[in-house]
């Protein structure tokens, strides 16, 4: 991955962003400031990997809200929300959202940095996983109906006699289609072509 | 008259003297013919004729007025034309020194002075009279009149002399006999005259009766006087007994009288009353003297009388005019000082009064009620066993008995002799007059106000009653008197009710009541003021620099002010709260509002008058009650605060986790000593610094907010107390979503009050205003707070467009304590708002907004320097 990951500072309190702003100079991380999650959204095209830092309580869009919306535009990125009181209907709500981090203010020692940098880390791993995720599924996505179709029977396990017979075709036939299934799904082994199939199904 | 004798100066001798003889003969003839009243005149012509005929210049006539002959007195004198008279000199001669003359004229003697030169020296008087008026000549001779009277007759010359001959003489003395005979028959003719005058005074004009009676009454002598008095003969009279003269009432006295006469005591006198055989009545007065027999029996009664009617009359007319006089003043003095529930009481007395006084046995006021086309019995009088009018003449209807009304809406009295002189249109009301026995009356308008008001009326069982005009005065009087009453009383009775409101206003609203008479400094003060100082009553007037000394000193400055201003014409009332020191030490409160109701033309003050409040328990309980309400308002705050404080602590948090993200970042930068990590590092310090203070102001003023402590009055900046307000209530909007828009007029004067109460009040409005738009669904979430100056007040508002008002709840009931419009509202936030701003002589108000949500405004009192910004 060539990407640098970078912080999304998304806070309405001058103080609060310009103290995320420092650190994350002194930490030599790459940053982007937003006083609302408004303006964060317009400014953001999925750029990945990276960190989205920001307060529960804001005008306007609220940090759970924004991280709601974030999900439902199917972005994954990091999210670290701090909040000044981490009342039960927040935390509820939070891990709802399946927020990374929740974090409570103020916080203490290098938990703010900590938060980040394990928020980056995630994001990174999330990013590669999603980034092979994504090859997985296009080398699915380039089957044929018909090697599709041979491809769930042989994840089932049924025997080449048997999907020859379901599907009214000749056994050879079959054969010449798990041969074109392997080779586009870059499979060495069937356990191999399972997991894929797995992978891209958890995902979906 | 005149005597047509020619003069014959220029006569011979003979002829001379036989026209003289005949002169004398036709003056003595004439003379008898003459009538007496003609003597005196007749006299001078005949002496004036003898003069010329004689060729003297006076002939005159002496008499003297005294038996001692003494005075001559000139009783006739003729002069020739240029000569003097006497009459002017000589009217009284004292004859005295002229004794050489008297003398010889007392012996009968004629006086012959041919040539007034040639007088003897014992006559030297008369030589220096003659000298006087130039008199040469003279002759005198004396007359001799009935009772032995004496007189001269004289002639004399003057600027010539005169020789009288003996034949002269003798002539003369006939004159003189005429002279004495005329004036002789005047004289008598006088006295006649004089005695039958005398005589017809004694007989004819005698008015005093002589009449002689036995004890049964038959009479035995009445004198002519007594017969001319009651036209009838002797006869008649003496047919007649004395008693049945008499009249009936006076008999049983006179009779009591007569039979008290003693011997010893005989006479007497008495007033009494006869009767004419025409029916009138006359008063007399006799001296009745008895006659007694040897037994001490009357025999006979001796009386002399005479006719005092017109005495008795006058008599009469004076006590009558002493007695109308006293019930005149009776009835008008005694409604001067009358309070009015008295008057219905006088009036009916009044009433009788007249009764009693004009003769009547009813007297009445009817009021006239136009409306009701009727008059109504109004006040009654009525004489002991009267009986009083039967319903049908208490309310007369003048419709149906217009009979009287024209006369008396004239304004004439209306008087009934008899009954029958009512029309026959009137029959109902003669029958109800025949039933009270009422046989005549007076009716007396009297008008108010150009109305006719009342009648009054007085009725008689009299029959052909003659009202006088004096009656009709006396009731018009009692008429007058009793509008004038009436005027009064309602006058008095408004009065009265004014003074009592004026009263109950004073003592009921206030304590003291003070008039101010502003260019003398005497300030009259009413009981309950002196009350409300501790001063003894009674001493009403007051020096104003008194009051001004009785003020507490702290005070003094701001009540000189305000009613320096007042009385400058600057504020329309004064009012000022005030501390009075009495004379004990204790202090008291006093509301005062007053007001200047008189100025001169050029504006300035004469008067003031105000009230004078002790408001020391008002006060008290005010500041008991503002304690309350501050333990109130702290419970509210409390409350308020209680509710969040977790919200509030996240309030610090904020500014805390800055602090420590900062910290960490300095931790980094101090730890990789990256280049320029000083400079960074030093920044770093000051915004952990300054996120300290901001975390310890919220503290602070968290502390303060919810910390009881007294009202502080001070200046203070509304604007930055509405940012920092909005500040601590950060955490609420933020969690509301709610963006707090600030639009504050940076040029507001500093507001007076106390910051924490108005905080409180901005804390209310604030969390009102959040709590509406979180329960809206509008967007965008929006609370406005803006401050501007209105009219020298500093104006706070709070715009929200959140749900507004329900429907069922009015504006003003929001500031109702436990008023709410929240499920969980307490429902005094706006209660105490209300509370505080009064206190700060401020206002607070809702409206709601066109579009939607509610606006709260608050005025609060600036600055006064700067009020002009």
């Amino acid at each position: 991955m060539n990407d640098t990951p970078t912080v999304y500072i998304v806070d309405d309190d001058d103080a609060s962003r310009e103290s995320v702003e420092m650190l994350l100079a002194e930490m030599k991380v790459a940053y982007q400031s937003f006083e609302s999650a408004e303006a964060f959204l317009e400014s953001y095209q999925g750029e990945r990997p990276g960190c989205l830092v920001t307060d529960v309580r804001m005008l306007e869009m609220s940090g759970l809200e924004l991280q709601e919306e974030l999900q439902r535009r199917g972005v994954t990125l990091s999210v670290v929300v701090v909040t000044g009181y981490a009342d039960t209907p927040v935390i509820v709500r939070a891990i709802k959202a399946g927020a990374v981090t929740l974090l409570q203010k103020p916080a203490r020692n290098h938990e703010l940095w900590d938060a980040i940098r394990e928020g980056l880390a995630k994001d990174v791993e999330n990013y590669e996983q999603e980034l092979e995720l994504r090859e997985l599924q296009s080398r699915i996505d380039s089957l044929t109906p018909a090697e599709s179709e041979v491809l769930d029977m042989i994840v089932d396990g049924i025997p080449n006699k048997t999907i020859a017979s379901r599907l009214d075709i000749s056994v050879r036939t079959v054969e010449v289609r798990r041969q074109h299934v392997f080779s586009k799904l870059k499979a060495d082994s069937l356990a191999e072509l399972v997991k894929i199939v797995m992978k891209t199904k958890n995902s979906s | 008259m005149s005597l047509e004798i020619d003069a014959a100066e220029t006569l011979r001798p003979t002829d001379y003297r036989s026209s003289f003889e005949q002169l004398i003969t036709s003056l003595s003839t004439r003379f008898i013919n003459l009538p007496i009243e003609s003597i005196d005149e007749g006299l001078v012509e005949a002496l004036g004729r003898v003069g010329t005929y004689t060729n003297v210049d006076r002939c005159f006539v002496y008499r003297y007025t005294d038996r001692r002959a003494k005075i001559a007195r000139l009783t006739h004198e003729w002069c020739a034309e240029g000569i003097p008279n006497l009459k002017d000199h000589l009217q009284d001669l004292d004859v005295t020194p002229l004794s050489w003359v008297t003398d010889q004229l007392a012996n009968n003697q004629t006086v012959h002075i041919p040539d007034a030169d040639k007088l003897p020296p014992e006559a030297a008087l008369l030589k220096q009279l003659f000298d006087k008026y130039g008199i040469r000549s003279a002759f005198y001779l004396p007359l001799f009149f009935e009772h032995g009277d004496t007189g001269m007759l004289g002639f004399s010359c003057v600027g010539h002399k005169k020789e009288w001959s003996h034949k002269s003489m003798a002539l003369l003395k006939m004159v003189g006999e005429i002279v004495v005979n005329s004036m002789d028959r005047q004289n008598t003719i006088r006295e006649l005259e004089a005695s039958r005058e005398r005589y017809r005074s004694v007989v004819e004009d005698q008015s005093e009766f002589i009449a002689r009676w036995k004890p049964d009454g038959s009479q035995t002598f009445v004198n002519d006087a007594v017969c001319r008095y009651f036209g009838m003969t002797t006869e008649e009279l003496l047919g007649m007994n004395v008693w049945t003269l008499i009249h009936p009432d006076d008999i049983d006295r006179l009779k009591a009288k007569i039979g008290a006469l003693t011997a010893d005591r005989p006479a007497m006198v008495d007033e009494h009353r006869i009767l004419l055989p025409n029916g009138r009545v006359m008063w007399h007065e006799w001296s009745d003297r008895a006659l007694f027999d040897c037994d001490g029996n009357v025999v006979e009664i001796q009386s002399v009388g005479r006719d005092i009617t017109a005495q008795k009359r006058d008599r009469e007319e004076l006590i009558y005019r002493q007695q109308l006089e006293s019930l005149i003043l009776n009835l008008t003095s005694r409604f001067i000082n009358l309070e009015p529930d008295e008057l219905d009481n006088k009036i009916v007395d009044a009433l009788r009064q007249v009764g009693e006084f004009v003769g009547g046995e009813r007297s009445y006021i009817y009021m006239i009620n136009e409306e009701a086309g009727q008059v109504e019995l109004a006040y009654e009088w009525l004489a002991p066993d009267t009986a009083g009018p039967p319903p049908e003449l208490k309310r007369i209807s003048f419709v149906d008995h217009p009979w009287g009304m024209p006369t008396l809406q004239q304004g004439h009295p209306v008087t009934l002799s008899s009954l029958e002189e009512l029309p026959a249109s009137s029959e109902a009301l003669r029958r109800n007059m025949e039933m009270i026995g009422v046989q005549s009356f007076i009716v007396v308008p009297t008008f108010f106000e150009n109305r006719l008001f009342a009648c009054m009326g007085i009725s008689s069982k009299e029959r052909g009653r003659e009202w006088s005009k004096e009656t009709a005065a006396i009731l018009r009087l009692l008429g007058e008197v009793f509008v004038n009453a009436l005027a009064r009383k309602a006058a008095l009775e408004a009065l009265a009710a004014s003074e009592e409101r004026l009263s109950l206003t004073i003592d009921a609203v206030a304590d003291g009541f003070y008039d101010w008479d502003i260019s003398s400094g005497q300030v009259y003060v009413s009981n309950n003021w002196l009350a409300s100082r501790q001063l003894p009553l009674g001493d009403n007037t007051r020096d104003m620099e008194e009051w001004k000394d009785s003020i507490h000193p702290e005070d003094l400055v701001e009540v000189s002010e305000q009613a320096n201003e007042h009385l400058a014409g600057l504020t329309s009332v004064f009012e000022c709260e005030y501390r009075v020191v009495l004379q004990d030490g204790s202090e008291r409160w006093m509301l005062d509002r007053g007001r200047v109701i008189e100025r001169d033309e050029s504006g300035a003050p004469l008067r003031m008058v105000g009230i004078d409040r002790d408001i020391t328990q008002e006060v008290e309980r005010r500041q008991r009650l503002e304690e309350a309400d501050a333990r109130l308002a702290h419970l509210a705050r409390v409350a308020t605060m209680g509710e969040v404080v977790g919200g509030i602590a996240h309030e610090v948090n904020q500014p805390l986790h800055a602090a420590a993200t900062f910290a960490n970042a300095m931790s980094t930068a101090l730890e990789n000593k990256e280049p320029g990590y000083e400079e960074r590092v030093t920044v770093m310090g000051r915004k952990i610094s300054s996120q300290i203070n901001r975390a310890a102001d919220i503290i602070r003023r968290l502390r303060e907010f919810t910390r009881p402590q007294p009202v502080r009055m001070a200046r203070f900046d509304l604007n930055t107390l509405v940012r920092e307000t909005a500040e601590m209530l950060g955490f609420v909007s933020r969690r509301k979503s709610i963006r707090v828009e600030f639009r504050l007029d940076e040029f507001l004067p500093k507001v007076i009050g106390d910051r924490v109460q108005i905080q409180q009040v901005i804390v209310n409005l604030l969390r009102n205003a959040f709590d509406a738009v979180d329960a809206s669904q509008a967007r965008p979430r929006r609370v406005c707070v803006t401050t501007s100056l209105d009219q020298g007040n500093a104006l706070l508002q709070v715009v929200d467009n959140g749900t507004g008002l329900p429907a069922d709840v009015g504006i003003e009931s929001l500031f109702d304590a436990f008023t709410t419009t929240k499920e969980d509202g307490m429902g005094i936030g706006l209660a105490i708002c209300r509370s505080i701003i009064s206190s700060h002589h401020g206002k607070i108000y809702g409206s709601a907004n066109k579009d939607h949500g509610m606006t709260f405004s608050v005025l609060l009192p600036v600055e006064k320097d700067a009020s002009h910004e």
